[in-house]
């Protein structure tokens, strides 16, 4: 009589395969998942990521670029956990702080406290120690300048952090640079390359990013892992919250610019027919070892900075173009 | 009916029809399901559950853009 009470009254929501209620529909693959199940999945699918392409081996230094962020912080706490007791492997983070006003200095106290509970080594490098100004200060020179030809904030805050976690990574030893890179971001930057023409830059996406597309690698660029690449954002997310992550949620207040277009329209797509983010990267690594053909007679060469001597593809770097100039 | 939902910091009142699913909500608001998590009733749900009169949803935006 209780069973059939309780199935006249079960919600047409969805439970998962083993009975549970579902917390999640999985529509690219027809899937229910209770809050257990999804959680299991996400981590197997990582774990699958990291084997699959080699990323992490004995004797690796690994530091994971935190923002606080909810990816960061996932990546970071699925390694601190798969990682663990592993006394061959080496595991710390970096954060960086560029200098938003009202959005990072929140996020850099969750980030240091949650290292704090995972007994995880951090350091937070500034925009100002190192570049002289922050982020709000560069863009209030810009603004005052209609001179300067780069205007977008993400232009100055992605080149910086880029270098500064690169440069820090090496400093400290590390071999790896882990970051939260989920199957959004892979698919939206497949696309973006694709429309401004960049087969160098596309040449060089992949599961492992290093300098160079010949396998050259650089002693002083770090190859960078990206553990979450067939994990949809939306999941990511999911998965932090249900582990009670402490995470910061608020957007960045300076987003804009194209990428976000291309996010809007692969989602719009999303809804419509599910998976299309896994069919546009899948086609992606399909299409890589052609692209990388291509793009290798293209290759810049690999000079040194003659201002920072940092890894540049041209006489100065464009970190030292647009900060240090 | 009526669904009392919060987004971005604010209260919004949405009239359905009866019984609608969670998804049907969000349509109604504009908003892309792939773009967020729901709570209801303070508990995450699929956004295939469906709704009734005294529910109180809460939808999180997740997607911010790399």
């Amino acid at each position: 009589m209780e069973a059939q009470i309780a199935f006249k009254e079960r919600p047409e929501g969805g439970y998962c395969k083993c009975g549970r209620k579902a917390v999640f529909s999985r529509k690219y693959e027809g899937s229910y998942l209770c809050k257990h199940h999804f959680c299991l999945s996400i981590e197997k699918k990582a774990k699958r990521t990291i084997r699959q392409h080699n990323m992490i081996k004995s004797g690796d230094r690994i530091c994971v670029a935190l923002s606080g962020g909810k990816d960061s912080s996932a990546v970071l706490y699925i390694l601190s956990k798969v990682l663990n007791g592993r006394k061959d492997i080496d595991l710390f983070a970096v954060s960086i702080d560029e200098g938003i006003h009202g959005y990072r200095p929140e996020s850099l106290e969750i980030a240091a406290k949650f290292c704090e509970q995972l007994g995880v080594k951090h350091r937070t490098l500034s925009f100002k120690a190192a570049f002289g100004k922050s982020l709000d200060e560069k863009m209030g020179e810009v603004a005052a300048d209609p001179s300067m030809r780069i205007r977008e904030s993400c232009t100055y805050c992605g080149v910086g952090r880029r270098y500064l976690m690169n440069r820090m990574a090496r400093l400290s030893g590390a071999t790896k640079l882990c970051t939260g890179h989920n199957l959004d971001d892979e698919a939206q930057a497949v696309l973006l390359n694709y429309i401004r023409g960049d087969l160098f830059r596309a040449s060089r996406m992949g599961p492992v990013t290093d300098w160079s597309i010949k396998k050259e690698s650089d002693s002083m660029f770090i190859p960078r892992i990206k553990p979450f690449r067939e994990i949809p954002e939306r999941e990511v997310a999911l998965y932090a919250i249900l582990k009670g992550l402490d995470i910061h949620m608020d957007e960045c207040p300076n987003v804009g610019g194209i990428r976000f277009e291309a996010r809007d329209f692969l989602n719009n797509l999303e809804a419509k027919y599910p998976g299309i983010k896994f069919t546009v990267l899948e086609t992606f690594d399909k299409l890589l070892p052609a692209i990388r053909q291509v793009a290798e007679g293209n290759e810049p060469r690999l000079l040194r900075c003659r201002i920072c001597g940092e890894p540049a593809s041209r006489e100065v770097c464009k970190t030292c173009e647009l900060w240090r100039l | 009916m009526q669904i009392t939902v919060s987004y971005l910091g604010k209260r919004h009142e949405v009239d359905v029809r009866e019984r609608p699913a969670v998804m049907d909500i969000l349509k109604k608001m504009g908003v892309n399901p792939e773009t967020v998590l729901v709570r209801k009733n303070g508990e995450i749900v699929p956004d295939t559950d469906p709704v009734g009169p005294g529910d109180v949803l809460e939808v999180l935006k997740v997607v911010s853009g790399g």
